[in-house]
């Protein structure tokens, strides 16, 4: 049974990681010094990986990928003023037979540690 | 050429008597001095207490807490010990002796019989960083005194309990241990011990522990020896021979005050700070931020693709990133609303809603982190959160750095 759970944050290119602890709510950053967290690497030594959640994966749904794809508004309204209906359809239709409605996103639980848990455990037996 | 030089007359026994002045302890050993450091260390020139709150008068976390689990803390900068059972009440009170203001007092909450290797006490670090002068692990390794002023109640009066100061080796190695009992009375009385430097083993340097100041009130008899007089490698919470249970009687009461570690073989008058130095030397450690900004967004909320947090900078430099936590919770969820810039709650289109968690992150190079609100994973609604307001319990959030 996991205690822990990791938690990441993808901003742009960078990832923040949380580790939460199930048992009592807290959530404590990935920092060495952080009493919360060496206890973590402590906990994870003693009781091995099996105690940690890796953190979930998120996959984004049509909607949120077919709004990254549409054209501004100003732009659609402008296509369909100098081109025709038609040709805005068209081109409002292959973004949304790109990602079709199957795509409901969402995210999964239950993973594996990543893989730098157990090279910070390892550390602690250097 | 003949110069004549005319010079006042003066009473040669009188100049001799002026030789016997009395210039006091002090003038005397300044005089005494042989370098210019011997001397301001006479006069305690600049800072000299290593040990943080000493006058008892940072609570942050509140002044009354009741405690039962080990490494939890009460005033600032004072952790709870247990080993075994130790519930204790840990109060900030306006009992002090002469000069000061507050002490703390503690006084346990049921009667317990320690056993085996059971320990009961309180603790409080100093970083590793702060004691590197003390050169320990050299071949000059200096001494250094600690004071403070205690008393009991009246059902403890006439106890003996022990002081303790477990040092941190680098590399991890185990600590090392030096033990004083101290009996306690009825009436303040300010002890002091001097401790000879270590020169087998250093101190690490680092922000992690370099000191435990412990003061130990109760301990099974596997851990009451005799003293150790010299630095002994040994990670433990240790008492002397003739230790006494504070846990013996309800009724009992400890009180500190005046608690000061400084270089040097003598204990020195306490140093005083202002409020404001004693309340940022202890938000290194702790501290409540943001306050309740209920009704007022202040977090900028980022927006990916799939998810939405608010973020906001903590204005103190903190030892290591921090652990965040809501009072009313105890724990790092706790209630925020998202808006969007119409000013709508947008809460409910996250899946936390308006029950976001707290984490900090940032560099521990320099100290200076960010918190930051997460409203959890996008699942319907227009995707537009802007700002964000937190709504938690008071005073505020609890950022917790402890060591």
């Amino acid at each position: 049974m996991a205690r822990y759970k990791i938690l990441e944050t993808t901003i742009n290119e960078d990832v923040s990681t949380s580790i939460l602890n199930k048992d009592t709510g807290i959530i404590c950053p990935k920092c060495t010094g952080n009493k919360e967290y060496d206890q973590f690497l402590q906990d994870v030594k003693e009781q091995g990986l099996g105690i940690v959640e890796g953190p979930d994966i998120t996959t984004e749904s049509y909607v949120t990928l077919r709004l990254k794809e549409y054209p501004p508004l100003e732009e659609q309204l402008d296509k369909i003023y100098h081109s025709t209906l038609t040709a805005w359809k068209a081109e409002i239709k292959a973004i949304k037979d790109k990602y079709p409605k199957t795509i409901t996103g969402g995210s999964t639980g239950g993973n594996a540690a990543p893989a730098w848990v157990q090279t910070e455990v390892d550390k602690l037996n250097s | 050429m003949t110069v004549n030089v005319s010079k006042p007359a003066f009473n040669i026994r009188e100049k001799l008597s002026e030789l016997d002045k009395p210039t006091g302890i002090k003038g005397t050993e300044l005089m005494r001095s042989e370098t210019v450091q011997d001397a301001r260390n006479l006069v305690s020139a600049g800072r000299k207490n290593k040990f943080i709150n000493g006058a008892m008068r940072i609570s942050q976390r509140g002044t009354s807490h009741s405690l039962n689990a080990d490494s939890k803390y009460s005033l600032d900068r004072i952790q709870h010990i247990v080993r075994g059972t130790h519930d204790s009440t840990y109060t900030q009170s306006d009992d002090h002796p002469d000069g000061f203001s507050k002490s703390l007092k503690i006084s346990p909450n049921g009667t317990h019989t320690p056993s085996g290797s059971d320990n009961a006490g309180f603790q409080s670090f100093i970083e590793g960083h702060d004691l590197q002068d003390l050169q320990f692990g050299t071949a000059n390794p200096k001494s250094f005194t600690v004071s403070f002023y205690a008393k009991s109640a009246s059902s403890n009066n006439g106890h003996q309990y022990t002081f303790e100061i477990r040092s941190y080796p680098s590399g991890g190695a185990t600590t090392r241990i030096k033990t004083f009992p101290f009996v306690v009375t009825t009436t303040w009385q300010r002890f002091t011990f001097t401790f000879t430097g270590d020169g087998l083993k250093d101190i690490v340097d680092s922000s992690g522990r370099g000191f435990a100041c412990l003061w130990n009130l109760a301990a099974g008899p596997d851990d009451i020896t005799s003293q150790y007089t010299d630095w002994y490698e040994l990670g433990k919470f240790m008492c002397v021979n003739g230790q006494s249970n504070f846990q013996n009687n309800t009724s009992n009461e400890f009180y500190l005050t005046g608690v000061q570690l400084e270089v040097g073989d003598e204990a020195t008058e306490f140093e005083h700070l202002s409020y404001d130095e004693d309340l940022s030397r202890c938000q290194r450690y702790f501290n409540v931020w943001p306050p309740r900004s209920g009704g007022t967004p202040a977090w900028p909320v980022y927006t990916g693709g799939s998810q939405a947090s608010g973020y906001i900078w903590i204005p103190y430099t903190m030892r290591a990133i921090p652990t965040p936590t809501d009072k009313g919770t105890g724990t790092s969820t706790t209630t925020g609303h998202a808006y969007n810039n119409n000013g709508a709650s947008v809460s409910t289109r996250y899946a936390n809603g308006t029950s976001p968690t707290l984490s900090c992150g940032g560099d521990t190079a320099n100290g200076h982190y960010a918190l930051k609100m997460d409203f959890g994973s996008y699942s319907s609604g227009g995707h537009e959160a802007d700002i964000a307001s937190w709504n938690g319990a008071l005073p505020g959030i609890f950022l917790d750095s402890e060591l």
